[in-house]
């Protein structure tokens, strides 16, 4: 689900910003289908990013930063701090 | 789709802004800081604790410590105690193992004393049992009746050289 | 989508209702009109404060039940917050912990049968991720100033590919809002869709409704972790965005 809605949000994006710059400049439908193939490199590269992989996110150049916990669907990566809790009342 | 019908938007927004709005300045200005208060108060008590056990635990072996220096104390001077109680006992067994072995050489002494005593005195009667013998002896085999004096001297010389040259 | 029997859609779970008023015929609804979804949002507003004033009343160093959970959910967004900003991201903890508990307990609610998901509507999701979205921006503007544009230049490219590779990192940075909204907003919507549609099977199956039911119920359970790990994420990708804002730029 995640990788999808990456994918989804940067080909909106990308449309749209495509779709506004040709009503703006009359010129359709050539900066629709740059931004829309540049739409789907980003989210493709979103992806990229969320799996872990190669250029690190945007901006994230230390690249220390935790890439493993955004994963969809699986229950939290035992980012569970200070469990200090002793017992019920 | 209802989601996508622009006329339900505005009423929507507004209410999410109020209600999101007052749940973060209530968040922020009341549930936030007393659960901050208290989470620190425990920490401050748990570090108060801690300290406390801390410092019990080192006068706790500081107790330990001297106890043991009094311990060692108190038994290198019982072992002084006991050195000297030896010693003097030593001391005085000595003196009385001294002045017994005097008091026994001085009664050895007296006794040889004694010893001489009587066997000089021994001796002179003997010497004048003698005399007396050799006069009835005399009388008896020779029919003279010789002279006391002469007799007496004769006796004494002859048992004076046996008593030199051995037992009589 | 499938019907359940009748002429209900499965999305008619989602209408707006006006509760106070009726509305003409033609008539939209004004700004302050009580909604459903309004009646939601108050009672979202009304529980988490009664959760965590009425939870930290005693305020005892050993706590009891309410006090552990309310200390275990400010700990729990506490520990999200040092972790993937450091300490300099405290002062930004009220916001996270405000919008991971909106979205929380407005996603809870909306599991009670009958009642409204308000998390289910585009434009809630979208003005919430707008806000850290502007939010995170300003931040970043305000302290790296035009410093900020370097951002978007990926580490280590040659200035040639410069004219491609920027408006991809400008397009993926824009993109966040939308998928930060679509993410939540489509979840609540397929779950609770999917609920509905396997609920109307029930009853048209007669005895063999068992089955449907066995499966909403499991549903049921796995829209409550569903409920639990979008809030978690919305708020973990907030801190992030924060922490791109504060560093890395």
């Amino acid at each position: 689900m995640r990788i999808g809605v990456e994918i989804v949000a940067a080909l909106i994006v990308g449309v749209a910003i495509g779709y506004f710059l040709d009503r703006w400049l009359g010129t359709k439908p050539w900066f629709l289908l740059l931004f829309f193939v540049l739409g789907a490199a980003a989210g493709f590269m979103n992806v990229f990013r969320v799996v872990g992989g190669l250029g690190g996110q945007v901006g994230y150049r230390n690249k220390s930063e935790p890439t493993g916990s955004e994963n969809g669907r699986d229950p939290a990566e035992g980012q569970d701090p200070a469990d200090r809790r002793n017992g019920d009342g | 789709m209802p989601q996508l019908d622009p006329t339900v938007w505005p009423t929507q927004l507004f209410w999410l802004a109020v209600t999101f709005i007052a749940l973060y300045l209530i968040v922020w200005r009341v549930a936030l800081p007393r659960i901050a208060d208290v989470l620190e108060a425990r920490q401050r008590k748990l570090d108060d604790d801690l300290k406390k056990a801390t410092a019990l635990k080192e006068e706790a072996e500081q107790i330990l410590a001297d106890y043991e220096k009094l311990r060692a104390d108190a038994q290198a001077s019982a072992h002084e105690v006991l050195k000297t109680a030896n010693d003097a006992l030593k001391a005085e067994a000595e003196q009385q193992t001294a002045a017994l072995a005097a008091k026994l050489a001085a009664q050895t002494e007296e006794a040889e004393a004694r010893i001489a005593a009587a066997k000089a005195s021994a001796l002179s009667s003997l010497e004048g049992t003698v005399s007396e013998v050799v006069m009835a002896a005399t009388e008896k085999l020779i029919g003279v009746k010789a002279g006391a004096q002469e007799v007496d001297r004769a006796v004494s010389d002859v048992m004076g050289s046996q008593a030199k040259g051995g037992g009589g | 989508m499938a019907e359940g029997g009748g002429a209900h859609s499965p999305l008619e779970q989602f209408e707006i209702k006006s509760l106070l008023t009726t509305l003409e015929p033609g008539e939209t609804m004004g700004l302050v009109t009580f909604t459903n979804s309004s009646l939601m949002m108050v009672a979202t507003l009304v529980l988490i404060t009664a959760f965590l004033i009425l939870g930290m009343r005693r305020g005892a160093l050993v706590p009891g039940r309410m006090q552990s959970l309310a200390e275990l959910s400010y700990e729990f967004i506490a520990g999200l917050i040092s972790d993937t900003v450091g300490s300099e991201g405290r002062r930004y903890f009220p916001i996270v912990f405000t919008l991971f508990m909106f979205i929380l307990f407005g996603n809870l609610l909306g599991m009670i049968p009958y009642s409204f998901t308000f998390t289910s509507h585009i434009i809630v999701t979208f003005a919430l991720a707008l806000i850290v979205f502007i939010g995170v921006t300003i931040l970043a503007f305000v302290k790296h100033g035009m410093h900020f544009f370097s951002f978007f230049v990926p580490p280590g490219a040659p200035v040639a590919m410069w004219p491609l590779l920027i408006p991809i990192e400008v397009i993926s940075y824009l993109s966040r809002p939308i998928s930060l909204s679509v993410r939540l907003f489509a979840n609540m919507l397929a779950g609770h869709t999917l609920l509905k549609v396997i609920a109307g099977f029930i009853g048209l199956l007669g005895v063999f409704g068992v089955l449907p039911f066995a499966l909403v119920v499991a549903l049921t359970g796995l829209e409550i972790l569903i409920a639990f790990l979008q809030a978690y994420v919305f708020a973990i990708l907030t801190c992030l965005y924060i922490n791109d804002a504060l560093h890395l730029h």
